[in-house]
């Protein structure tokens, strides 16, 4: 089935025969050369393109980097063309230069056309994706050597990489690091407020012409472990991941780096499990498995993280309208779950659930079939009746002024209004 | 060394007529050429859709995730043709529509990040069961991001007699079927693309034609999947709509360009391909983009070598004005 990826002085050549825990034993000692090049190599690639995945998410250009990647074939061919073998420094400048006009040709017809950007992205995405795969193709049909070689720039193989390669990977990584680290200020400020940084003197066009460069040295540095059709996952995913994680551009940087360097050497050893599996899609899977969780239980962002929050709150609102209720019969006969919920217009497992947590608090006890409010809570509901009647007298003072303010299921009242406020509430009533 | 030479000379004798010197190289010719065109119409129509709404990388998307549609429908039903394709390759595509609006309304990730991960991602997963499941397969690394045309140019039934490579005929299918919903839906179709708060207004349920828009577009991809591959029904769906967009205002005018440049482009396409002796997807889709270039420069409205010309015209009266003074 691979017969399309090719894997020459492969480590996982020699597999073939070997099972799962002695190859597993084999990628983590270490002890093949070619294991070090493909661990440190994702590690490199995991890195630089998690930094620079954050400044592309967070200024929208993730499809950008989709467009640059697939744009790098015909460059990648015409880079092999010069030498007629896989000479990886011409490789790597074709694939730099193919990426960079194609990022000048999508804002040209943006600009001058009235296609919008996303047809202007699609159109040189394929159009340089067809131009590469004809002169793959032809590359492929032509009694050369080893060109077939070239595939492994598709879906990635890890442990193609020599120590050569490595080396230059190693420098490139080096130059986006410092670049970055020199223009941090100049590139943070144009994600958040693009007016804002042209409007203090930031050269916005710039700076996004130089974010462009960073990211075809980003892509070129992928190719070999990632491929060029899973590229941008490499961009995208583990700096979303961060910006679902964080607020704070910094630390979203060094989370997106761990996610990429973390899914890089994970994906490398999947694919290493078996002969010649490629390893960008494990890669991606890796990626995908840090993004769903982030997705759904980032203490801030989560979606079952709001979600629970949400009930919590509501049943924090339910049990205090359960103790107004109580504090108002007090003097009747004490209500059961049932009275109460059908008062409240809840269901009774909603009640229940809240009489439960009242009960947990001791400000509510059981008496006969109901119940009733314990001396903690009949202070409890004295607080609410207090805060209730100064927010009354709160938004009869303060008028339109107080829509910022008020907040009637808060705790603690006079932190929201200040202790000056209340006083002068309370000595109004 | 002794290697032929990168781009072989041009010969009008043995490339052009070439393909069709015999009889049966001519019918294998002429259904390539069929099929191609075939792709090319059916994407081509959507496309219109697609470009004028903003959703072409929406497109782009599905065209990448209805491999793991494919995959997953060969693993339950153990063959890569039919129903079952369709129908798995249909869902994945409104799955990933759906995936991405999901991400993109429930959590502050933007759009075009969540069609980056969602494509990516289906895709990831698409070649992994391909490369550790799919053992004996029919299509794999190579068809997937080129298409394989010759294998599916041998792959025929007979109809009527005559042998029909299958992808031709279910490509037939899919471009009535999408011709005909575009043809019964003009109205709503029209209005949701280029006015959905109207659409909304009148009652056309403009969310409805969107995710019926990209079941289509799924069951064209997979149709075309085994012709072009999965990246290049991107480039089909995209570059004919985007010339004839540059040529007219008018949607029927539009879809009548589209057709127009997704034919000469296979036409020309499977010769150019003959000539270079490469693959014929990617030479359609170079030739596509050709006529994206031309129209980009020369078209009467938009064109920017026309442009400059106005501009030139304009600047040119002032100019006479002083020299005749001067003589």
């Amino acid at each position: 089935m691979n017969a399309g990826l090719p894997v020459f002085l492969s480590i996982s050549d020699i597999a073939e025969s070997t099972g799962f825990g002695e190859q597993m034993r084999r990628f983590w000692t270490m002890s093949d050369p070619a294991v070090r090049t493909a661990v440190a190599g994702t590690i490199l690639l995991g890195l630089t393109c998690g930094m620079l995945g954050c400044f592309v998410v967070l200024r929208r250009m993730s499809l950008l980097g989709d467009s640059l990647g697939h744009a790098v074939l015909p460059g990648v061919c015409a880079g092999f063309l010069v030498t007629q073998t896989k000479h990886i420094g011409w490789i790597f400048t074709g694939a730099v230069l193919s990426a960079l006009l194609a990022a000048g040709v999508i804002s040209l017809i943006h600009g001058r056309t009235r296609l919008k950007a996303d047809a202007a992205m699609g159109l040189v995405l394929s159009g340089f994706y067809g131009l590469g795969v004809v002169m793959l193709t032809r590359l492929q049909r032509l009694p050369l050597g080893n060109q077939s070689g070239l595939n492994r720039f598709l879906f990635g193989q890890a442990s193609a990489i020599s120590a050569q390669e490595l080396a230059i990977m190693a420098a490139l990584a080096g130059l986006v690091f410092i670049v970055v680290l020199l223009t941090y200020k100049e590139l943070a400020a144009t994600c958040f407020d693009l007016e804002f940084a042209t409007a203090s003197g930031i050269p916005t066009r710039a700076i996004h012409y130089l974010l462009m460069l960073l990211v075809a040295i980003a892509i070129v540095i992928s190719i070999q472990a990632v491929g060029i059709v899973l590229l941008s996952a490499m961009l995208i995913i583990p700096a979303a991941t961060a910006h679902l994680l964080t607020d704070r551009l910094k630390v979203m940087i060094v989370l997106s780096m761990v996610f990429g360097a973390v899914s890089g050497v994970a994906g490398a050893n999947l694919s290493f499990l078996k002969s010649s599996l490629p390893t960008g899609p494990f890669i991606v899977a890796v990626l995908l498995l840090f993004f769903v969780l982030a997705f759904l239980f980032s203490p801030r962002y989560g979606l079952f993280t709001r979600l629970y929050g949400r009930r919590v709150q509501r049943r924090q609102s339910l049990a205090d309208r359960i103790i107004k209720a109580l504090a108002e019969s007090r003097s009747g006969t004490e209500l059961t779950a049932a009275d109460l919920a059908a008062t409240l217009q809840v269901s009774q497992t909603e009640a229940t659930a809240a009489i439960n947590m009242l009960r947990h608090d001791e400000l509510i006890e059981v008496a006969g079939t109901g119940f009733r409010l314990t001396p903690g809570g009949v202070e409890y509901a004295d607080a609410l009746r207090r805060n209730e009647r100064l927010w009354k007298a709160f938004l009869e003072r303060e008028g339109e002024l107080a829509g910022q303010l008020f907040d009637p299921d808060t705790d603690d009242i006079e932190r929201v209004l200040g202790a000056e406020m209340i006083r002068e509430l309370e000595g109004g009533t | 060394m002794n290697m032929p030479p990168l781009i072989p000379p041009f010969d009008f004798q043995t490339h052009v007529l070439g393909p069709w010197s015999s009889p049966e190289i001519a019918a294998g010719t002429f259904w390539t050429m069929a099929t191609c065109s075939l792709v090319a119409i059916c994407c081509g129509l959507l496309g219109c859709f697609l470009i004028v709404q903003g959703l072409a990388l929406i497109g782009d998307a599905i065209s990448h995730t209805v491999l793991l549609g494919i995959v997953v429908a060969f693993l339950l039903t153990g063959q890569f043709s039919g129903m079952a394709m369709l129908i798995g390759a249909g869902l994945t595509g409104i799955v990933t529509a759906l995936l991405i609006e999901f991400i993109h309304r429930s959590s502050r990730i933007k759009q075009d990040a969540a069609i980056g991960i969602v494509f990516t991602s289906l895709f990831a997963l698409g070649v992994i069961l391909l490369n550790t499941m799919a053992s004996h397969q029919h299509i794999d690394a190579d068809c997937v991001l080129f298409g394989d045309l010759e294998f599916a140019m041998f792959d025929t039934t007979k109809i009527f007699g005559v042998a029909i490579p299958r992808s031709a005929v279910q490509l037939t299918l899919v471009t009535a079927v999408v011709a005909s919903v575009i043809a019964l839906f003009y109205k709503e179709l029209l209005v949701s693309a280029f006015d959905p708060q109207l659409a909304a207004v009148l009652g056309l349920k403009p969310r409805l034609v969107r995710y019926g828009l990209m079941g289509l577009l799924s069951l064209a991809v997979v149709s075309s999947f085994q012709a072009v591959g999965a990246i290049l029904v991107v480039a089909m769906m995209i570059a004919p709509p985007a010339t004839a967009y540059l040529l007219t205002d008018r949607l029927p005018k539009m879809l009548l360009l589209t057709v127009v440049a997704g034919v000469i482009s296979a036409i020309v396409g499977v010769h150019v391909a003959f000539w270079l002796n490469a693959a014929t997807a990617g030479a359609m889709v170079c030739v596509a983009c050709g006529l994206f270039t031309l129209a980009f420069l020369f078209s009467p409205r938009h064109g920017l070598a026309v442009g400059a010309l106005r501009r030139f015209r304009r600047d040119d009266p002032p100019l006479a004005d002083e020299l005749s003074v001067s003589a």
